[in-house]
């Protein structure tokens, strides 16, 4: 019987690839008994499915933008390759 | 569809790019580098540019090549396998001699809802940000550029997959309790008031 410990490696295993019969069962069989570790099986699955919200996000941070120098600089050097 | 003028490209798309590269570097220097290497990389490229995604993203694509490269460069200096050599400090205080939860495990009611709180991703950001370095560039490589484990291991240096798995593992322990503690925990708590 697997322990919690070996469970949650399993979960987060289990994202990377798919596993064997014997293992999932395993899984199952601990799970089923288990409500911690079927609740952090669900958390890993969330955290595994946050992709598509994040460009938005990043993209939202209005407080972060190059400074000017850093920008006259970067527009200084697109010229100069171009001559 | 064809490109823009380069010369326009830092007031058009240089502060995208830079919030872009500061998610995945956390530095800003090295953030404003980046940004300047896609730019000179662009402008080079752009007759192969094919116009079948927008400029933007493949300005974004472009940076994401880069930081990948600039990442590599840093690995091969010190490589990614002494972090496992260390003991995990959350791992061990999750787990009692038995390998039994010594922690708790909160129950997250309708996760999902959170997607649409731009404080969500404002903790979830603070978060990534607490991880040791590494495993914040794992995060992004596996969760977010979606990466397969091959690439991942030859990119930070691993030697194994075995390995890649195990630094997963811990990183997604972490960042599970980290958002648990700063968000769905408090959001719990708030719901039952």
């Amino acid at each position: 019987m697997l322990n919690c410990k070996q469970a949650a490696a399993r979960v987060s295993e289990g994202l990377e690839r798919k596993l064997s019969v014997p293992q999932r069962l395993g899984l199952t069989l601990h799970q089923f008994i288990c409500h911690r570790c079927r609740d952090y099986a669900r958390q890993l699955r969330f955290l595994h499915r946050l992709a598509p919200g994040i460009d938005a996000h990043i993209e939202g941070q209005q407080d972060q933008a190059l400074s000017p120098h850093a920008k006259a600089k970067i527009k200084a050097e697109l010229e100069r390759r171009q001559n | 569809m064809s490109l823009s003028d380069p010369n326009h490209w830092p007031d058009l798309y240089g502060d995208t790019l830079y919030r872009h590269a500061l998610f995945r570097l956390r530095d800003p220097m090295a953030a404003e580098e980046m940004v300047q290497e896609t730019f000179l990389a662009a402008l080079q490229a752009r007759d192969r540019f094919a116009g079948n995604s927008s400029e933007k993203t493949w300005l974004i694509a472009i940076l994401k090549y880069k930081i990948i490269d600039h990442i590599r460069k840093a690995v091969r200096e010190r490589p990614h396998d002494e972090e496992l050599q260390s003991i995990d400090s959350l791992e061990q205080e999750s787990f009692d001699g038995r390998g039994h939860w010594q922690i708790n495990v909160g129950r997250w009611s309708n996760p999902d809802n959170s997607l649409e709180n731009e404080q969500f991703w404002q903790i979830l950001n603070d978060c990534i940000k607490r991880l040791p370095p590494r495993m914040a560039t794992l995060f992004i490589m596996r969760e977010i550029d979606g990466m397969e484990s091959d690439e991942i291991c030859q990119e930070l240096a691993l030697s194994s997959t075995n390995n890649l798995w195990t630094l997963l593992s811990r990183m997604r322990m972490r960042l599970r309790q980290c958002l648990e503690q700063n968000w769905f925990g408090t959001s719990l708590k708030k719901a039952a008031r």
